[in-house]
């Protein structure tokens, strides 16, 4: 993998750009392909909401920009992930775990598991600065972490307890303060909040979202859940089998009348309890098996728009400015008289 | 946390005086009269009769039973029938000996037992981790005291390196170490094994690589201390096995330790010294118990919350 | 257009695929997974023919003249041609006793295991199913059971009343059924509790149904998983009690009792501790192997 720089213009304004990322699963039940061609682009400051349905290759993605697949079974065989213009892929281990916790931090969906039990939560803080600055004093790292304490709403005296004596908001709250530490530039959020009760989902993404704008972080929002893209978000992308089938901007996507079928199918299946609706529409099917994927258009099985031209051919990208749709409906002339 | 300690402690003496009674009972109950095993072939009536008479023999059951416990609280444990020297005595200057044998096993097994433990699931499904794998295997499924025997035929009878008869010399106490410990080593591997694999792929050790923790941390701090409680556990229990199954070990190099003390005696029903020997290796046992509990809830402080609740 | 992700399937189509997989029984199923585990197989085929040939052993060894009757004339030969492992310190043929040991070891331990498992499943699935007041003094007495040292136990109990097959086996049993109880009682507990236990009365099954169909598959696993151990752990035990004189007697060849004996000759006739090792060392690893690919087969849940 070769180390890509991009022209001047684009590496001061995106934080993030990954091209054709393919990452396979090497299992001993077969291969599983979990990404097939990932395209992204984060600008600075941004906050892109990746959506799919379990098992689309959300986090195996956010995992493989900090490069933290599982050890020889997780491999990327192609692409290239672009962090402030350097790509990624070709760097060793050592300069990894620079930027881990440092440039790219990660939230990771249960903090019921999250923190090491045996550790106090003050430490476990401690330890982002110590990875990251081994000039600080010992004095030096407690003042900071009492200051990331406070930034995420727990008093500091709390710092020399044990993670089972916080509740899991209190715990997530750590967590973030434990990734926000060193001020990275980049934040992968996967599904901060779904292990959450709701009324404490609310005030963990407000945190975030402060925290964020505070410090001037991009972030990714990984999540199935809509409602919280659309409160906390600049730009979506929808992930189906390994592959963004739709991006853009909020407006592109929560406003915008083209859609691909499957992004119909997810916001007909949010319950709507302002309108009246008999039942819900869940999408027809099941994700298709990673290791066994349809031909052409992966989503086809499942599209009650699905043509003779859907079943064999991959689609190509259809753009109108910001938003972005891989889908046949809107790149092949006459298509709703096709067979 | 301390009133844990203590009700442990206080509940562990109803449990020894139970056993003591059990064993009591079926030293006096059974069939054979030490008074005749003594005498031997010399025995006559009278001679019975007077000895049964000096013993205390002649007394039913349950007085000799309490007498005896009440002389334990007093800090006298009987007289030893054979010898006719206070069992507090016989004991003493036997339990060194196997105090150095299962503390020594039990140390060597410990500490090569948790090395190589590590090292086996960090450089999982490698060569040396399925040698290692076979080797445990293999150790678990030898006897204690065979290994000891081929032990000595390598090195005492061929290769004249080791002392056969365990006596003073550090190197005497080399052979029964290593047979004792043997099935120890390979069950501390295997569960050190499986418990740091099981952490090494926990989600808090995942954690600690997205902060950019170096491998070295990964291993030996995040991983090894919460790997490490099972083994604690299982460190105290092999103790205790490891103090009753002293016997064998000292039949095979001739050891004067505490385990041939109480095989001479149960065989000449020398009731005082095996109901003081056994219910005092019970003793050691829990306390070396209640230690690794102790151990386990200082390291993982969840359990001790749970102690310290009472 | 067919929709080859439609889940509506008809009721005729669902009755064929449950038939399907019913005559793949949970046995069929178990079966395979242990056919994976080649060293698990080859172990199992080893141990079979321990088997065999302890029980087909009268057949061709006589008891009198092969392992009783001493020949003073042979005493203590290096192994030759003739005696594959040499004679004893009474002439004896060490691989023909050897052989014969196999029935007793095996013999013994097949004994305590179904009795520990019958007097331990008894006290898990009371102490289990009744919970309370029954539970805690049930686990108390197990509990200290379990803490007295398994070989002082024995000692005790052998030594008191006798050393005969019946009274060692009793005193391992005693060694076994808290462990047994322990596995059967933390079974009933999980299963009684399991939520899939709740969609069953939920679906109306009948109780003696419930027990039968679920519950007692799901218990036998880790039963099973440990009987074979226990055989495993008995063979060991004996042989050590043996070995001090307090399990099966002379002339009875057990394997513990010929190392005994051959402690004496230890300088001047090293290969008689060759042999009755060898089948110690060979009958617990099998079955230590056969356990643990068991205990894979069983649960495929379990990851390595």
């Amino acid at each position: 993998m070769k180390n890509t720089t991009v022209n001047f213009n684009d590496q001061s304004e995106y934080i993030l750009r990954i091209r054709d990322l393919n990452v396979i699963y090497d299992t001993d039940e077969g291969v599983v392909n979990a990404l097939n061609g990932v395209d992204i682009d984060l600008k600075k400051g941004e906050t892109l909401g990746l959506v799919g349905e379990t098992g689309a290759g959300k986090t195996t993605m956010a995992l493989s920009i900090l490069k933290l697949l599982p050890d020889k079974i997780g491999i990327i065989k192609k692409g290239e992930i672009l962090l402030e213009g350097e790509d990624v892929i070709g760097l060793s281990e050592e300069k990894m775990r620079h930027i881990r916790g440092n440039t790219v931090s990660m939230i990771f969906q249960d903090p019921m598991t999250s923190l090491n039990p045996v550790f106090k939560v003050g430490e476990q803080v401690a330890d982002t600065f110590r990875y990251h600055d081994k000039s600080l004093s010992k004095h030096e790292i407690e003042k900071k972490v009492d200051e990331m304490f406070e930034l995420v709403g727990l008093p500091h005296e709390r710092k020399n307890e044990y993670p089972h004596q916080f509740s899991g908001g209190m715990k997530q709250r750590i967590v973030i303060a434990m990734a926000l530490a060193c001020q990275p530039k980049l934040l992968l959020a996967d599904e901060p909040t779904t292990a959450l009760d709701v009324t404490i989902q609310a005030q963990i993404l407000k945190l975030m979202h402060r925290l964020k704008d505070s410090l001037g972080t991009s972030m990714i929002l990984i999540t199935h859940d809509l409602g919280i893209v659309a409160h906390n978000c600049d730009k979506v992308a929808v992930m189906y089998a390994g592959e963004i089938i739709e991006s853009g901007d909020l407006k592109d996507i929560f406003k915008g009348d083209k859609h691909h079928p499957y992004t119909v199918g997810l916001f007909g299946s949010i319950p709507d309890l302002t309108s009246k609706s008999e039942r819900l529409n869940p999408i027809n099917g099941l994700m298709p098996d990673p290791s066994d994927l349809p031909k052409g258009c992966k989503f086809h099985p499942r599209c009650d728009s699905c043509k003779e031209i859907c079943r064999t051919k991959v689609p190509e990208l259809y753009t109108d400015g910001t938003h972005m749709i891989k889908c046949h409906k809107y790149t092949v002339n006459n298509f709703d008289e096709l067979r | 946390m301390h009133k844990y300690i203590i009700k442990r402690l206080l509940m562990l003496i109803p449990v020894l005086i139970a056993i003591s009674f059990i064993l009591y009972a079926i030293m006096t109950l059974t069939p054979g009269d030490p008074a005749r095993m003594i005498l031997g072939d010399a025995a006559t009536e009278e001679g019975i009769a007077a000895l049964h008479k000096e013993l205390g023999l002649d007394e039913p059951f349950l007085t000799r039973y309490f007498k005896w416990l009440l002389g334990v609280f007093q800090g006298d444990f009987g007289t030893s029938y054979r010898t006719r020297t206070p069992v507090f005595d016989e004991i003493l200057s036997r339990l060194p000996y196997t105090c150095v044998v299962a503390f020594g096993a039990i140390s060597i097994s410990a500490v090569f037992g948790i090395v190589l433990g590590i090292l086996s699931a960090v450089k999982q499904y490698s060569a040396g981790d399925n040698i290692t794998l076979v080797a445990t295997l293999l150790l678990t499924s030898m006897p204690d005291f065979w290994i000891g025997l081929i032990l000595i035929i390598v090195f005492s009878v061929n290769l004249g390196l080791l002392p056969s008869i365990t006596g003073d010399s550090i190197s005497s106490y080399i052979m029964p170490w290593i047979s004792a410990s043997a099935g120890y080593l390979a069950s501390t591997i295997r569960t050190t094994r499986s418990t740091m694999l099981d952490t090494i792929h926990a989600d808090y050790v995942r954690t600690a690589k997205a902060k950019g923790a170096p491998p070295v941390d990964i291993v030996f701090r995040q991983s090894l201390r919460n790997a490490l409680l099972p083994v604690i556990t299982l460190i105290g229990i092999n103790m205790g096995w490891q103090l009753g199954g002293t016997i064998i070990i000292e039949q095979v190099f001739a050891i004067p330790g505490l385990g041939s003390l109480l095989l001479t005696s149960i065989r000449m029903k020398d009731t005082s010294v095996v109901v003081a020997s056994v219910t005092l290796v019970c003793l050691l046992a829990s306390l070396i118990n209640l230690l690794a509990d102790i151990l386990y809830a200082y390291v993982d402080p969840r359990v001790k919350a749970q102690y310290s609740k009472g | 257009m067919e929709n080859m992700y439609d889940l509506k399937m008809n009721k005729q189509d669902l009755e064929m695929i449950k038939q399907k997989y019913k005559k793949k029984s949970q046995l069929h199923s178990i079966w395979i997974r242990f056919k994976k585990n080649k060293m698990a197989v080859c172990a199992l085929i080893i141990f079979l023919l321990m088997v065999i040939t302890a029980i087909l052993a009268p057949l061709f060894l006589n008891y009198e003249t092969d392992i009783i009757q001493q020949s003073i004339l042979q005493r203590n030969q290096a192994p030759s041609a003739e005696h594959i492992f040499g004679t004893d310190l009474y002439g004896r043929d060490v691989m023909k006793r050897v052989l014969w040991g196999a029935r007793i070891s095996l013999s013994v331990g097949v004994i305590v295991v179904i009795v520990s498992v019958t007097i331990g499943s008894i006290f898990g699935c009371v102490s289990g199913y009744y919970g309370g007041v029954i539970d805690d003094v049930l686990m108390r007495v197990m509990d200290i059971m379990l803490n007295i040292p398994a070989t002082l136990m024995a000692i005790a109990i052998v030594s008191a009343f006798g050393n005969s097959i019946r009274n060692v086996v009793i005193a391992l049993s005693i060694e076994q059924i808290p462990k047994m109880a322990r596995i059967v009682r933390s079974q009933i507990m999980t299963i009684k509790n399991g939520e899939f236990i709740e969609a069953t009365h939920a679906c109306g099954t009948p109780d003696s149904r419930i027990i039968f169909r679920h519950i007692l598959p799901n218990a036998l696993s880790p039963i099973i998983v440990e009987a074979t151990l226990t055989v495993a752990r008995s063979i060991i035990s004996i042989a050590g009690l043996s070995f001090i004189g307090m399990g099966i007697q002379p002339p009875d060849p057990e394997w513990g009792s010929m190392l005994s004996e051959s402690k004496r000759y230890l300088r001047e006739c090293p290969y008689l501790v060759i042999a009755p090792g060898l089948a110690i060392v060979l009958s617990v690893m099998t079955l230590t192997m056969i356990g643990d690919g068991l205990r894979d087969a069983l649960d495929p849940k379990m990851k390595k």
